[in-house]
């Protein structure tokens, strides 16, 4: 038997998602029910079943957009699949971050106004546009922040510390595999000449590995339950790289989720830099690539799902971007992944001019510069 | 207290609705690499400079 009054069973029974059993009763107060019952005749319900007015009193509770709806899902699923390792990852990192530098040591004295940089990931249109070579052949001086998953074929292409001199790199996902980008023998030919930024909760395999390619590398903590207070994940990890050689403790930022947006949060929070432009940051596919093809995040589309229903549309959405004339589909990881991004580009508008110049993807609307890559080196060369 | 003294009629569950269906195909494409952090401190969520 289920009480309302003063029981814990009834919201268990309810998280569980239990069917109603077939004895189900409940007992409440009289008084109660006289406001259970005022409440239902002010709202219009008086004629009706019960059951309506319940359905109606809860659909206008937490009324969600579609998307807080995905990153509610989203949340779940990555602290479910992912807190164990982060926590586990900082306490193996902990020593090298004691003994290591803080990305404060990046932060420059002077902020240019004219300074620019560019994000390169490795989404589609990189090789489309023939990016890595446009830019390998350009004269840009300014800042390269190459997502750890792009070093190794930026480096191949040319794009390299010794003709790009402000040439950074960032890993922000926890998976011990990162560290295979890190392998490459290209990575070891440049490294003592990259600076390489790592979260604190890397795999300990990602950090070897850019050290042992000679790297520079700088900590950072990632931003994932700080709001929760006290006895949060990131408020214990200040607490603990506070205990030795910090005592201001290491900056922390958003990472949007993925290491492209962490980049981005990087290049205007730390590095300073006043303009940013985006390639390879697609967040999203050609519309011609059949979703069987694609294995972007390691998780291939379930050979069960109906491609034509309402609610796969939804989910995997094609978009058409009006800026580069072209369409581009999503799954939901990149669904998530721009909704974010775009939301603080928004937002950041007065500190950071971001510019897509990727030429076609998911990045685009309000506080979005779309250019092409050509014409971007053609403005921007510090 | 008074036990319910109105009929709780058990409503057979209808089939997954259009929205159940839209939130399990979110939940099985994966989860991010890391993921979105949300404050009640706006301030917060870009970056705090000392952790």
């Amino acid at each position: 038997m289920i009480f309302v009054n003063n029981s814990f069973d009834l919201l268990k029974s309810q998280s569980k998602k239990e069917a109603l059993p077939d004895d189900f009763m409940m007992e409440i107060s009289e008084n109660t029910f006289e406001k259970m019952l005022k409440r239902k005749e002010e709202m219009g319900f008086g004629k009706k079943s019960w059951n309506e007015w319940f359905e109606k009193l809860f659909a206008n509770e937490n009324v969600e957009s579609e998307k807080e709806i995905i990153e509610r899902i989203f949340k779940k699923g990555t602290l479910e699949y992912f807190y164990e390792d982060w926590v586990r990852n900082f306490a193996l990192n902990l020593e090298n971050i004691w003994n290591g530098a803080s990305v404060r040591e990046l932060i420059p004295q002077k902020v240019e106004h004219n300074s620019s940089a560019i994000i390169i990931g490795r989404g589609p249109s990189i090789d489309r546009h023939n990016h890595l070579e446009l830019l390998a052949n350009s004269n840009y001086k300014g800042t390269i922040i190459c997502t750890d998953g792009a070093m190794p074929k930026v480096l191949k292409a040319g794009i390299t510390p010794d003709k790009f001199e402000k040439f950074f790199t960032l890993t922000v996902d926890t998976v011990d595999w990162q560290k295979d980008f890190y392998n490459d023998p290209i990575c070891a030919k440049y490294g003592n000449k990259i600076r390489c930024i790592l979260s604190s909760t890397v795999s300990p395999g990602v950090y070897e590995a850019a050290k042992k390619a000679n790297m520079k590398i700088f900590w950072i903590h990632a931003l994932v339950d700080y709001n929760e207070g006290n006895t949060s994940f990131n408020k214990m990890a200040g607490i603990m790289t506070r205990a030795k050689n910090y005592q201001s403790g290491l900056p922390a930022i958003q990472t949007g989720g993925n290491v492209g947006t962490a980049a981005w949060i990087v290049a205007w929070s730390i590095l300073k830099r006043a303009t940013v432009a985006l390639i390879g940051i697609d967040h999203g596919y050609y519309t011609e690539t059949p979703w069987e093809k694609i294995n972007y995040h390691s998780i291939p589309m379930p050979k069960d799902v109906d491609q034509n229903s309402e609610e796969f549309k939804r989910a995997y959405p094609t978009i058409y971007n009006p800026y580069f004339n072209c369409y581009c589909k999503q799954d939901p990881p990149f669904v998530y992944f721009s909704n974010a991004l775009k939301e603080f580009i928004q937002r950041t508008t007065k500190i950071v001019k971001t510019i897509n110049a990727t030429e076609g993807g998911a990045i685009f609307g309000d506080g979005i510069e779309c250019m092409t890559l050509k014409n971007f080196l053609s403005k921007y060369y510090t | 207290m008074i036990r319910a003294n109105f009929n709780i009629k058990k409503i057979e569950k209808k089939e997954a609705s259009e929205q159940e269906k839209f939130e399990a195909l979110i939940a099985r494409s994966g989860v991010g690499s890391h993921m979105v952090f949300r404050s009640e401190n706006k301030n917060d969520e870009f970056f705090i400079d000392e952790l």
